[in-house]
């Protein structure tokens, strides 16, 4: 149950597991257990990590968390590893599926010049041994295959791009 | 003047507000206009009446004053209140309520003309024997505008006739490059306001602004209601302001209250206004008048115990101010927090996004005045203040205390804000022994920089985002321990 979260530039992946007391979070193999109590009147909540307890205020928007902690609110984008990724600002900026995770790619789907259907798979990576399909995030034509059947890959490596819009 | 019962805010956020807590305190009805981005703000849910107003932008509804005229004619104001900004300095704007047959709460259209236009105002001031700073102005005599720049005392500060905003401004601290520096402020005049007419005045280093409250009554009473000091500054925005001015000796203090009551009553000034000096190296220059209610004016209100709009009600009902100079009284120290939707961290950006959730704490002494509410968006579409937190103290090391207390204690999720910037800045060791100039922000930029989160932060703010996050702990649910365990092992 692996998620990618950013906070402010910084990004970590980390993922929720769950044992028979709760649930513990995995980070770089750094394993602790982890528990959020339930609101308390003010609407505060209980956060604990391993031995640490924190008085903290959370509040969700999509997939945005809000935290206040400490007297400091941040707030931690969770990227599931199915999202395209896109590079914010570029011209180009729906146009590239990346890689949400380090992994392998199983099978592709499809070929350049194809013409795909919203949620039509494009690709299939394995990352953390679980499969995970690319899907295509809108109607549109395959533009480039980045990679082939077997190749690794780094988080954020391009993975399949459709034509812009405009230029179909 | 017959009594008004019932006033048009023709403002927004917590300004609209704040009147209107007034308005309604003292037995009058409270009428507000908005613009459709504004229609869940506080204002808009406890006014008795709120019409909407629209213009080709949000700000321009806002700025429209025949259509908020109009709307204050149907709804049955006895009277407009302006705020701050908008239409608040505009005379024609007043005269025009006039003609509607309302008050304008403020002073009278002359007054806002003449403080209105610098140079004008400048000139009145110095010719009444207020103190302004020494200057050589072109427009006086072009001719011998360069030998009288040079006749003052160095350094010496280049403007633009037409300037504003910083632009074209250049400090000269070599009387050797006056006249290369003039050339150049003279072309950076012509390209950014189309004029290249100078003047030139004597620069204070550091500076710091300290201006001064003022009331006047339609009787000719004026009294001050002692100096707010507004050094903390950035991009020329004050950010924090604080009464009494920690900078101050007692003689200063009388020195520079009395001149802008002075000033004031030489403009036979009526109505809550300010005038603003600029402070360094023990004197102190005129710098202008503003004829309003000022943001900062809720400082001025806990040390003085005296609710300024009320005043202000009063004086536009005709009514004596009723009180002498010396009833006027100071009582501790009061500081004000201006809560803005900006990144310091990049350079002060605008922030957008929701007010997730919004939590003011209990704080001895606290006074929040908000334009915000909790599951609003905020949009960029106005000024990014979204409220102003206020804390009163004995003293001026209690007021910082409380003050850091409130904004720790405050809770604001959803949109990036000046919030703990603040806080650093009133826990900044400079701040503390009061020696702040408008460049301090700038100054300390380095120091007053959020550390970013260490690792235990980071790992509790990942525990809180994947625990709160309902589909992400239904897969985890979903996978049997073992399962975990082994999927842990081969990652």
């Amino acid at each position: 149950m692996r998620r990618h979260f950013e906070i402010d530039s910084t990004a970590i992946d980390a993922a929720l597991m769950r044992n028979a007391d709760g649930y513990a979070l995995d980070v770089a193999g750094e394993r602790q257990a982890i528990a959020l109590s339930a609101a308390m009147s003010d609407g505060a909540q209980t956060l604990r990590v391993g031995d640490r307890h924190y008085r903290v205020h959370v509040a969700r928007d999509g997939d945005e968390t809000f935290v206040q902690i400490a007297g400091r609110s941040f707030t931690v984008r969770t990227i599931e590893p199915l999202t395209v990724f896109a590079h914010a600002g570029s011209a180009n900026a729906d146009l590239t599926a990346r890689a949400p995770m380090p992994g392998t790619v199983v099978s592709v789907r499809i070929q350049p010049g194809a013409h795909v259907a919203k949620g039509e798979t494009l690709m299939v990576i394995e990352s953390m041994k679980l499969e995970t399909a690319i899907t295509a995030w809108r109607d549109g034509t395959v533009d480039a295959i980045h990679l082939a059947v077997g190749q690794t890959f780094d988080r954020d490596t391009p993975l399949v791009s459709l034509l812009a819009e405009a230029a179909e | 003047m017959s009594r008004i019962g019932t006033v048009l805010i023709a403002n927004r956020s917590e300004i609209a507000w704040r009147i209107l807590r007034t308005v309604k305190a003292t037995g009058r009805r409270a009428v507000v206009v908005f613009h459709a981005l504004d229609a869940g703000s506080p204002a808009v849910r406890q006014a008795d009446l709120a019409v909407r107003i629209e213009g080709p932008t949000p700000v321009a509804a806002y700025l429209d004053a025949a259509q908020i005229i109009a709307a204050a004619r149907d709804a049955g104001a006895d009277a407009i209140h302006p705020g701050y900004g908008f239409l608040s300095e505009n005379a024609a704007f007043a005269r025009q309520v006039a003609e509607a047959g309302m008050v304008f709460i403020g002073p009278t259209p002359d007054a806002i003309d003449l403080m209105g236009d610098k140079v004008r105002a400048r000139a009145f001031v110095a010719a009444r024997g207020f103190p302004v700073a020494p200057s050589a102005i072109e427009d006086d005599d072009p001719a011998s505008f360069v030998a009288r720049a040079r006749a003052l005392d160095l350094p010496l500060l280049i403007k633009p006739a037409a300037g504003g905003g910083g632009k074209g401004m250049r400090i000269v601290r070599d009387m050797a490059v006056l006249d290369t520096e003039i050339e150049r402020a003279r072309s950076e005049g012509q390209r950014y306001f189309g004029d290249g007419r100078l003047y030139v005045e004597r620069y204070v280093e550091r500076p710091r602004h300290i201006e001064v409250q003022v009331l006047g009554d339609a009787h000719g009473s004026v009294v001050h209601l002692w100096e707010r000091e507004c050094s903390v500054q950035r991009r020329f925005q004050k950010v924090i302001e604080e009464t009494p001015s920690p900078a101050l000796t007692a003689t200063e203090r009388r020195d520079i209250c009395e001149a802008a009551a002075g000033i004031a009553r030489a403009v036979g000034y009526r109505n809550a206004g300010t005038v603003e000096f600029i402070y360094g190296g023990g004197a102190f220059y005129f710098l202008e008048m503003n004829t309003r209610l000022q943001v900062e004016h809720p400082v001025t209100e806990l040390v003085t115990g005296r609710d300024l709009v009320a005043e202000q009600l009063r004086i536009a009902e005709g009514e004596a101010l009723g009180y002498a100079q010396a009833d006027v009284r100071q009582d501790g120290h009061a500081i004000e927090l201006r809560l803005y939707a900006e990144d310091p961290a990049r350079n002060y950006a605008p922030t957008t996004g929701p007010i997730a959730r919004l939590r003011w704490p209990d704080v001895e002494g606290l006074r929040v005045d908000s334009g915000i509410i909790e599951g609003q968006r905020v949009s960029a579409a106005f000024d990014p203040m979204l409220a102003k937190v206020i804390v009163h103290g004995g003293d001026r090391a209690q007021a910082i205390a409380r003050a850091r207390q409130a904004l720790q204690e405050t809770v604001l999720l959803g949109i990036t804000t000046n919030r703990e910037f603040l806080e650093r800045v009133l826990a900044d060791d400079l701040f503390a022994t009061g020696a702040v100039h408008t460049g301090f922000l700038d100054e300390r930029a380095s120091q007053l920089a959020l550390a970013p989160p260490d690792h235990e932060t980071l790992m509790a703010l990942i525990a809180a985002a994947a625990l709160s996050d309902a589909g992400l702990r239904a897969e985890a649910d979903a996978v049997p321990p073992l399962y975990a365990a082994i999927g842990a092992w081969r990652n």
